[in-house]
């Protein structure tokens, strides 16, 4: 047992539920990294099966990016799907749909292919006069 | 044992996951009992300051029931559940005076990085002590009633040692959770992985049961993808036929997220659930 765990039983007095949860979390943490950043898939799951998991959840990703953001699917068009998946398999989510928006649309503006959207995209991702739409108006 | 439900399950009828795009569509459907609604698309300060979009404001003033539904709570995850998340889930089943609100069977987050979706958790001795405790945490910080949903998979853990229907089984002993029973996902796992369906419904505690979900999918190439963007076919409206061979649920709940139909195509669909629910027997476990 590391110092650390050994901290953390003493700690919290549920010796057996704190090394249940580091456990878990090791064999989550292996997984999700096969899932959504490339690592290899852990030992004795069915490779097929982690390839169609990890397919579905970057499906799901590109869907929901492109509800939340839509003006980087619609100025892409049929490109987009495409694209997104292959940025979706070299970049694990981070910070949440709009900010993978934005990571993907700065992607996709070096991909070979995307030259006729590139002024759109930039346009997009640094409006003329800032990006209005985020400001929000307080009152006292 | 712990069986701390308050009494039955509140009867609940037909309803639809109530969605902005179709939020004046779900208002005009006949006959409708209950929604829910995902409870991350609620604002929490809006819901503090008394605001709820205009269609659930409606919805409310007419006594349509609306269950908060959360998908990302991550009760699966290895770590406590996040208390900020539970007081917003908490604030919205208040704010929609929800006799219950839902979650998953499922973890959403593990090593710094976010899945997006609800992947299963592996069914060990390990995940029973820390869901249960998961649970345990949330149910003390909700203000009613918490039920948890079978998840869909697209693959299984090498070291599973129970099936799902056994350890949402554990998990009702140990906790009094009350379960959302997914026939769309049953069917899914059971394209999928195999499941077989009648000897999980067997396995469940019926009496648990609070709702049930249902939704269309797709078959590609022999997987089943459950889209909740196609329309409810006959191999889900017969898991439903077999769960409800066993018991009455108290509520049926249709999950349409995407490619919507017009709005007599969801009516047709209600009535299909409908026609399901009035063939079975009515016997209601309690």
């Amino acid at each position: 047992m590391s110092e650390r765990l050994e901290y953390v039983v003493r700690a919290d007095g549920d010796a057996e539920l704190v090394l249940a949860r580091e456990r878990l979390g090791r064999g989550q943490t292996e997984l999700l990294a096969a899932l959504v950043g490339g690592a290899p898939v852990p030992a004795g799951f069915d490779p097929a099966q982690v390839r169609r998991q990890a397919a579905g959840l970057a499906a799901k990703r590109r869907d929901t990016v492109a509800r939340v953001e839509p003006e980087p699917a619609r100025l892409l068009g049929p490109a987009y799907g495409p694209l997104f998946l292959r940025y979706a398999a070299l970049h694990p989510p981070e910070g949440g749909y709009r900010a993978d928006a934005r990571a993907f649309a700065a992607w996709a503006l070096a991909q070979p292919g995307t030259e006729p959207h590139r002024p759109a995209l930039t346009a997009w991702l640094a409006p003329p006069g800032g990006r209005r739409r985020w400001a929000r108006r307080r009152t006292a | 044992m712990v069986r701390n439900f308050a009494g039955p399950a509140p009867a609940l009828g037909v309803g639809i996951g109530w969605r902005a795009e179709i939020d004046t569509a779900v208002e005009r459907l006949p006959g409708l009992d209950w929604v829910e609604v995902v409870a991350e698309n609620l604002c929490p300060d809006g819901l503090r300051a008394g605001l709820l979009p205009e269609s659930l404001r409606v919805l409310r003033e007419r006594g349509v029931t609306v269950v908060p539904h959360g998908v990302s709570l991550g009760l699966g995850d290895a770590g406590q559940p996040d208390r900020a998340r539970l007081a917003r889930l908490a604030v919205t089943a208040e704010a929609l005076g929800a006799p219950l609100v839902t979650e998953h069977l499922a973890f959403v987050r593990a090593g710094g990085h976010e899945a997006g979706h609800l992947l299963p958790v592996p069914r060990t001795r390990d995940s029973l002590l820390v869901v249960a405790e998961n649970i345990r945490i949330a149910q003390a910080e909700l203000p009613v009633p918490l039920a948890l949903e079978n998840v869909a998979a697209q693959l299984a853990w090498p070291d599973d040692e129970l099936t799902e229907g056994q350890f949402l089984a554990e998990l009702v002993e140990r906790t009094g959770v009350r379960l959302l029973i997914d026939v769309a996902n049953l069917h899914t796992n059971h394209v999928n992985l195999g499941l077989d369906i009648a000897a999980e419904l067997d396995r469940l505690p019926l009496e648990a049961i609070a709702y049930v979900h249902i939704a269309g999918g797709r078959l590609l190439d022999g997987v089943w993808h459950d889209t909740h963007a196609d329309p409810v076919g006959e191999p889900v409206l017969a898991v439903l036929a077999e769960l409800c061979a066993r018991t009455a649920p108290p509520g049926v709940l249709l999950e349409r997220d995407d490619n919507f139909p017009p709005p007599y195509e969801l009516a047709a669909e209600l009535g299909a659930v409908r026609a399901v629910l009035s063939r079975a027997p009515q016997v209601r476990h309690v």
